[in-house]
């Protein structure tokens, strides 16, 4: 009998073992293909700033967009992620509750060299660092991206990189350190909740465009001289929409990162969590995703009827309720992106209105619409709890969702991306780094400095085959 | 509409857990979203018709 209670309970460690390995597998490959997913943002926006350019300009704007993806992920190794948990509780350095932040824990785990070493490259033992440091790293490029389409036909190809490099390296992860990280002193103190980064991803990187457009100045012929902007049409508008919807697929897995999967030494619980450890799951995101995509697009249709704006709409929904994905009631998601879709138009208007050549709409899409939305969650779901069971908290009680909470990470983060993108882009223009010589943009940047031709027979209509 | 539980924290929280759960509203919600979409389909056929009148 004892030997038989023996065997049984090797079978069921055997069992437990294979589970456990099949749950740490499903875990691994989980976030390394939201990887792939998140590439396919910047297909996305690669097609849509070299749609949204004039034909002179496509190649340089497509040339400028592959670079920022290019140099943010280096970027984001060297430095980007030490950024990420060394700075959650602010500027001490100093270890939050939970444990897994301040200087010493991101020297144990986040520099490419010294004993922190084996975590940053191939460890047998070691299966999940290279993947979650993976999403990581995309989230830090969309945000290059998005800065990268306010900016084309007139910014100079390595002052724009070099300010990629400050985005993607350190003003959002900066952002995330504080608003995302669960030791961050914006959730501990102020319950900021922006599960889907509106805040802490796209106005940081809005905000960001905002500083370096104020430097660069518009493009040629954007404005006359008594003020009045003139419409600049990119030369592929189909072109720039179905960049959009790309941009649009790259989101769900950008979303899926947002996630904690269950069942792992490193999870929250058993089960789903956001990255604050609060319960939420793929059904969630699955219902409002959907809703808000479509919720923005319609919005967008009903006021410009315009495929850029409806596309555009999709993602301004996407983002006014990016924050509170993991909770909102789907039909309250498709109204605010019903009334983000609405808004887009004249948010982008007024801009224009004040002299900022925003090429592609990024600081209304992305800046406006995350502003929005996270003021809109303090409304809605003010009393949640910020934080989950697991998670520590340095108060005496859980901190929770608040209209105020929200404005101070509104304010923030708006601080982070306007300060980090104006003042380099300062010096930047005081080197002469910053913007193309007047000649150069007259001419066409792919004219001058692209060694390849955009369309070199011209968009010819071919006539019909002979029968 | 606030935390649908009497707990300030999610200790024991299961099942649903979306805004509004447990009263009215997400019906109302879903009610208003249905006739906006109505609405905006019936604002569109109206431009859309006038801009056919209009080349005809």
């Amino acid at each position: 009998m004892e030997e038989q209670l023996a065997e049984l309970a090797a079978q069921v460690a055997a069992i437990e073992s294979k589970g456990n390995l099949t749950n740490t597998m499903f875990a691994e490959l989980y976030y390394y293909l939201t990887i792939p997913l998140m590439i396919i943002i910047h297909a996305g926006f690669l097609a849509y700033e070299m749609g949204a350019s004039r034909a002179k300009n496509a190649l340089s704007s497509g040339v400028k967009n592959i670079l920022a993806f290019a140099f943010v992920i280096p970027a984001f190794y060297f430095f980007g992620w030490w950024v990420y948990w060394g700075f959650p509780t602010g500027f001490s350095f100093s270890a939050g509750p939970n444990g897994i932040s301040g200087a010493e824990y991101a020297n144990s785990i986040a520099w490419a060299w010294g004993p922190s070493a084996e975590f940053m490259g191939p460890n047998t033992e070691d299966q999940i660092d290279g993947v979650f440091w993976g999403a990581f790293a995309l989230f830090a490029a969309t945000t290059a991206s998005i800065f990268s389409g306010a900016v084309i036909e007139r910014i100079q190809t390595v002052g724009f990189v070099i300010l990629a490099i400050i985005l993607g390296g350190f003003s959002w992860t900066l952002g995330a350190a504080w608003g995302w990280h669960s030791d961050g002193w914006l959730i501990q103190q102020w319950g900021v909740h922006d599960f889907g980064a509106a805040g802490l991803v796209h106005a940081i990187a809005a905000f960001f465009a905002l500083g370096v457009l104020i430097n660069l100045g518009p493009r040629i012929g954007k404005f006359n001289p008594d003020g009045t902007a003139n419409d600049i049409a990119g030369h592929n508008l189909p072109f720039t929409a179905t960049g959009l919807m790309l941009i649009v697929v790259g989101f769900w897995g950008f979303l899926m990162g947002c996630l904690v999967v269950g069942g792992e030494a490193w999870s929250w619980s058993g089960n789903w969590n956001t990255i604050y450890g609060t319960p939420s799951n793929l059904s969630a995101l699955s219902f409002n995703i959907l809703m808000a995509v479509g919720g923005g697009i319609i919005g967008a249709w009903a006021f410009t009827r315009d495929p850029f704006w409806m596309m555009s709409g999709a993602l301004a929904g996407l983002i006014s309720t990016a924050s509170g994905l993991d909770i909102y009631w789907p039909s309250l998601t498709f109204l605010i992106a019903i009334s983000a879709g609405i808004l887009l138009k004249p948010a982008a208007s007024i801009l224009e209105n004040m002299g900022i050549d925003d090429a592609v709409g990024a600081v209304t899409v992305h800046g406006t619409m995350g502003v929005y939305g996270m003021l809109l969650l303090g409304i809605f779901a003010s009393g949640y709890p910020a934080l989950g069971e697991a998670a520590a908290f340095s108060g005496d009680a859980v901190p929770t969702i608040s209209f105020i909470g929200q404005l101070v990470g509104i304010v923030v983060f708006v601080h982070i991306g306007f300060i980090t993108g104006y003042v380099p882009s300062l010096i930047l223009k005081m080197l002469g780094m910053l913007r193309v010589p007047e000649a150069v943009e007259i001419a066409g940047l792919d004219t001058v400095k692209v060694p390849a031709q955009a369309y070199p027979e011209g968009i010819a209509v071919s006539p019909p085959a002979s029968t | 509409m606030g935390f649908p539980f009497e707990q300030g924290t999610w200790e024991g929280v299961s099942g649903a857990i979306f805004m509004g759960f447990g009263t009215a509203t997400p019906g109302i919600f879903t009610l208003i979203a249905i006739v906006v979409s109505v609405v905006l389909l019936a604002v569109g056929q109206k431009t859309e018709a006038a801009k056919y009148r209009d080349h005809k």
